[in-house]
């Protein structure tokens, strides 16, 4: 006991780097064990959160707004349109908005997330007016 | 064996008598194991057990209480850091793949806007009109976003490559256009001339509705055979008092043909010394050859890719198991013979006294010439394809013949250019000839004669049909032919000028990457800027 306390009060008149005082291998070891055995399963789990949080996010707002282009085209449905749509376990926001320039129409497909008013993806492109 | 050894104390070797039993078979391996159960199991350290010399170094080693905490614990910091360093890098990286991923997809779109919007101004919006050529210009699209346009010709189509950056990342696209059908083309036959009445016989039918002169269509009987059908037209018989002559400005054609005419005569810088080359391994984008020019791969491995322009000053044969791919030109000052199973695709072959097309080969492309244009023997012309012939006035006659015979099938248009509307009467000089086995799919346009005997699907206008049944010749007479407009497919594009403001969409698509390198296309070939 009076051996820990030694090591844990260094003396004043010694360098700190050159303190004889410390942990012994294995309390070193085992506190290093429980460290890592905390901290990566901890980091592991912090890393995934944040990763659905942005990026998961965002690749599927990007596939929906895709998938969503592609349909428009396809159909040449070339009207206004806005729905909501669950995918995952989110709920998300798609418009659709059409304008017509002189028989040149200007498609935008916005993808939200909800209660949010800034796009999370939006695409653009345009289309000869059938 | 094991109280011999390790000389332990009585009480604790009959508390744990159990426990040794259950591990006896470890008694024998060793002083450090012995000890190490001793340990484990007795619960205790006893300073009497005889220790062995490497157990006494690691005991001494976890008796030490000299340690090193701060280097301890900077290591430790040190992986924490590390690790959550590695993270925040991993979710940023994914981050910018995904916003990577989405700026490639975003320039897609505004590439294909630069298209559609050049297709606009081509089709006689913003000022502009079918004949506006821009070399890398710029076009406002949204906002702040622009395309860089280049629209050039590719035979009797338009090329049109747009360029557009979403933030820094930059995408090419290059379509073909082509024309949609105008009224004219929603007719299953219009006949210029008004001068006869279209006359069906054998087992002629016709599905859609025609356009004749004010007699309109009768039935006849050609060598005591009538017509055994039950309606001479399944459609609508539209009668004309005055000829009409639907719209086609042939400037674009006759562009790309005096295009090669230049070709032909500004090749000697171009030309190829030896006689004997290995025509794939050449990377020479032009290549020119004095006299004739025989093209055999011998080798279905083996493929001439373009972007490339082969010319000759005389005539190309091309055979075997010959492919030549993608953007290859092939222009000749005089006969084109293409044969023996050879397949072409995406190419353009210009020749200056005719085109022959043999022995089953397959062909995606255009063909051009001043000359006759012939295809027999099972070839195939796969959509979209082009068949011009620009008739020629010599001897006293005009001359210019495309003849589809042998089960050949062409799949796109083909196009009979004599100036100006003729009618002549016994000229076959001058003629479109569908022979009984040929099959079109898509539009025969012919400014003088038709002989139809096979089956159009899709549309015929023609100065007037033209049938021959030996001795006689017969005017507007169609005989065991079929045409049918109502089976031609949706979305049949034809080329440019059948309309005075055509509307016009895309035929065909590919990606172009943009550093000169390779890139796989949308139909799954190399492309190649």
């Amino acid at each position: 006991m009076n051996d820990l306390q030694n090591s844990m009060t260094p003396t004043i008149h010694q360098p700190i780097l050159k303190q004889n005082d410390g942990y012994t291998l294995v309390e070193t070891l085992v506190a290093s064990a429980i460290l890592l055995g905390v901290l990566i399963p901890a980091a592991l789990f912090l890393g995934k959160i944040t990763m659905s949080q942005y990026s998961h996010d965002l690749l599927v707002a990007t596939q929906l707004a895709r998938e969503e282009m592609e349909k428009t085209l396809i159909a040449a449905s070339y009207q206004d349109e806005e729905k909501l749509m669950d995918f995952g376990k989110r709920r998300w926001r798609l418009t659709r908005a059409i304008e017509n320039q002189s028989g040149l129409l200007v498609i935008r497909i916005k993808v939200f997330k909800p209660n949010s008013v800034n796009p999370l993806v939006e695409f653009k492109t345009m289309r000869v007016q059938p | 064996m094991y109280a011999n050894s390790c000389n332990l104390g009585q009480t604790v070797e009959m508390k744990h008598e159990k426990n040794f039993k259950s591990v006896g078979s470890f008694l024998s391996v060793g002083d450090i194991e012995l000890w190490v159960i001793n340990l484990l199991f007795m619960n205790r350290f006893d300073s009497n057990m005889p220790r062995p010399h490497a157990l006494c170094a690691l005991r001494s080693a976890c008796n030490n209480t000299q340690g090193s905490a701060l280097v301890l614990a900077l290591v430790m910091v040190t992986i924490v850091t590390g690790m959550i360093g590695i993270i925040m890098m991993a979710v940023q990286l994914q981050w910018r793949f995904i916003r990577e991923e989405q700026n490639r997809i975003q320039a897609l779109y505004l590439a294909e806007a630069g298209v559609y919007k050049t297709l606009w101004y081509l089709s006689g919006n913003g000022g502009k009109d079918i004949g506006w050529r821009p070399e890398n210009e710029l076009v406002e699209l949204f906002d702040d976003e622009t395309a860089s346009i280049t629209v050039k010709e590719w035979g009797g189509y338009l090329r049109i490559t747009s360029t557009a950056q979403a933030r820094h990342v930059a995408k090419s696209l290059r379509a073909l256009a082509g024309e949609m059908p105008s009224s004219a083309f929603q007719q299953a036959i219009v006949i210029g001339g008004v001068d006869y009445p279209l006359v069906v016989t054998g087992r002629n039918r016709i599905i859609g509705n025609v356009t004749v002169g004010p007699e309109g269509v009768k039935k006849g009987r050609i060598k005591g055979r009538d017509f055994d059908g039950e309606n001479l037209v399944d459609g609508k018989i539209d009668r004309q008092n005055k000829p009409q002559r639907p719209y086609f400005n042939s400037a674009l054609f006759h562009n790309v043909l005096q295009k090669y005419l230049l070709v032909l005569a500004d090749s000697a810088k171009h030309l190829l010394q030896s006689n004997n080359v290995v025509l794939s391994q050449i990377q020479d984008e032009r290549i020119h050859v004095e006299g004739d020019l025989h093209i055999n791969l011998n080798d279905s491995t083996q493929k001439v890719r373009g972007p490339k322009r082969i010319s000759s000053s005389k005539n190309v044969l091309i055979n075997g198991a010959t492919q030549i791919l993608d953007n290859v030109e092939l222009v000749a000052g005089g006969k084109i013979i293409v044969t023996d199973h050879a397949v072409l695709r995406n190419c353009v072959l210009f020749a200056r006294t005719g085109i022959e097309v043999s022995g089953e080969s397959q062909i995606n492309g255009q063909l051009l010439s001043t000359g006759d244009i012939i295809l027999k023997e099972r070839s195939v012309l796969h959509y979209p394809s082009v068949v011009y012939c620009r008739s020629t006035f010599a001897d006293n006659a005009w001359r210019g013949r495309i003849l589809l015979q042998d089960q050949t099938v062409v799949r796109g248009t083909l196009i009979l250019d004599s100036g100006q509307w003729k009618r002549s009467k016994e000229n076959n000089e001058t003629i479109v000839q569908i022979t009984p086995n040929a099959k079109v799919v898509g539009a025969v346009y012919s400014m003088h004669n038709t002989e139809h005997r096979g089956q159009v699907i899709g549309s015929i206008i023609t100065g007037q049909v033209f049938l021959y049944e030996s001795p006689t010749i017969y005017l507007n007479w169609l005989q065991d032919a079929i045409t049918d407009r109502a089976q031609l497919p949706e979305g049949f594009l034809l080329p440019i000028g059948f309309s005075a403001q055509p509307q016009l969409d895309v035929l065909h698509w590919e990606e172009v990457k943009l550093n000169g390198e390779r890139e796989m296309g949308r139909n799954g070939d190399e492309v190649k800027e």
